[in-house]
């Protein structure tokens, strides 16, 4: 299993490690629903360094990646970075990803860890359509740590004072000194609060993580698990690879009609979200049950008269509104919230409703 | 971790204490149960009044991350169900206290001594 800079921390911390996407990462250190209330309340720092790094470089490099994505990166400025898919012929997702404008002709794409070597072999086998286009795996040289929560900023210019990060708008970026390397800070995240995503040389990790925490201290900074990290993305609605999104789901059937730019002169995929533009037949929607059980992912999903409408994506115990939440994918007739719903848990059939997302609203500026 | 020397214990991570009466026992999740589940947000058990084989599943206990099943670990009729445990978090912070989740009748009081001594349960999760 692979290590990330941090993993010796983490775990002199007292984490409990687990494998995922290969790598030994924490999932929890004091608990999930502790560490899931110091980001919504203070921040909290998360090691996402198992996640993929890949550069695309050439004069052709925007081209090829326009026809790779399926957002419109023609719209995106040097300093700026934008959520995006990629998608296979048939409309299926090959996996969700930001890029990040360096210049003109350099972008930097940072995937999910599993998908990290599927992703880079699906880049790989298109970009020799693209002459001069180069393709670089930077994954085992960088690290990737986040921070977020309303005190994130606040914490962050004590470790940059004078750095100007606190104008940084959302999903931009800049590079800045760190102890002699070249650091990139991005106002991007995963979990609704303001902050963060920093990524850095291996070698500066540990020291960059630990000049957070010290700064972070009085405000009641906290390291944050994946457990936490999955229960916060999903209070906001945000997918997450295996689960909303797959290979087999059409993005248009999972909310992210708004990353699809049918405008384009051509991606990959695009043809299949035109047919299933004019017919879709099912959506990702939020949910919310009553009682407390929790649903999890893959539990059937019944309508009024016992007939199955659907699956579930993803399931939790709200740790802010302290409800068993989720997301599912329910046929179309069933999308509109407050429609009532059924999960079966256990044999039993728990009742719930359509919920609009997101379930939690933060006040990220 | 915390292993009491007073309990027996099961393979499935349960713990049970045979009470003074001789027939009824109590019966939880161990800590280290409860420190592999994490953050434990419900826990339900079938009835007072239903027979429960040995092995078989009497209930589940739901954390944030996962779900588990409860087994009895040996026969008998459930008698109480902890009502304390309408804030399950109690299982995390004091499993064989607070935290217990059935009393049972058992059918047989001698089946308790098929159970793990507190030495064996200690090995098995390689302390």
């Amino acid at each position: 299993m692979k290590k990330t800079a941090l993993s010796a921390w983490h775990e002199a911390a007292g984490a409990k490690m687990i494998d995922f996407g290969g790598f030994l990462m924490p999932v929890q250190y004091t608990g999930i629903i502790a560490e899931h209330k110091a980001v919504r309340e203070a921040a909290g720092l998360f090691d996402v360094s198992h996640m993929g790094n890949f550069y695309v470089s050439g004069e052709r490099a925007l081209e090829f990646l326009q026809y790779m994505t399926t957002n419109d990166l023609g719209k995106v400025v040097d300093g700026q970075a934008q959520y995006t898919l990629m998608l296979y012929p048939d409309g299926g997702i090959v996996d969700d990803l930001i890029i990040y404008r360096v210049s003109a002709d350099t972008f930097f794409l940072i995937v999910n860890a599993s998908n990290c070597e599927k992703d880079f072999d699906w880049l790989s086998s298109h970009v020799g359509e693209f002459e001069g286009v180069s393709l670089e795996n930077h994954t085992s040289e960088l690290s990737l740590v986040a921070l977020q929560g309303p005190k994130a900023m606040e914490i962050l210019v004590r470790v940059f004072p004078g750095a100007g990060i606190e104008q940084l708008g959302s999903f931009h970026f800049m590079k800045l000194p760190f102890e002699g390397a070249q650091i990139m800070v991005a106002r991007t995240g995963y979990t609704g609060e303001a902050g963060v995503e920093i990524c850095l040389p291996n070698d500066k990790a540990v020291a960059l993580w630990s000049a957070l925490m010290e700064a972070g201290k009085s405000d009641g900074i906290q390291p944050i698990g994946l457990g936490a990290r999955d229960t916060l993305r999903l209070e906001m609605g945000y997918s997450l690879y295996g689960h909303e999104i797959e290979k087999d789901v059409n993005p248009l059937e999972a909310r992210l009609k708004w990353v699809v730019k049918m405008s384009k002169p051509n991606f990959i995929g695009k043809q299949a979200c035109e047919q299933v533009e004019i017919d879709p037949r099912k959506s990702v929607v939020g949910f919310s049950l009553e009682g407390r059980a929790i649903p999890r992912q893959h539990f059937k999903v019944y309508n009024s008269d016992h007939q199955e409408i659907g699956e579930v994506c993803s399931g939790t115990v709200s740790p802010t509104l302290l409800e068993p939440i989720g997301t599912a994918s329910l046929l179309l007739d069933y999308a509109q919230s407050g429609t009532p719903i059924f999960v079966e848990i256990r044999g039993t059939m728990q009742p719930g409703a359509v919920r609009r997302l997101p379930f939690v609203h933060t006040d990220r500026p | 971790m915390n292993i009491p020397d007073n309990l027996r214990y099961t393979k499935d991570h349960e713990w049970l204490q045979l009470l003074d009466d001789g027939v009824t026992a109590v019966v939880g999740i161990t800590d280290f149960a409860q420190s592999e589940l994490g953050d434990i947000v419900f826990v339900e058990t079938k009835a007072v009044g239903t027979k429960v084989a040995a092995h078989g599943a009497f209930g589940t206990v739901e954390a944030v991350k996962t779900v588990a099943d409860l087994f009895a670990p040996v026969a008998g009729e459930i008698v109480e169900v902890n009502g304390a445990l309408d804030d399950a978090a109690v299982v995390n912070s004091d499993p064989y206290g607070e935290g217990w989740i059935v009393k049972m009748k058992l059918d047989n009081a001698a089946d308790v001594e098929s159970l793990l001594s507190p030495a064996d349960y200690s090995a098995l999760i390689g302390e």
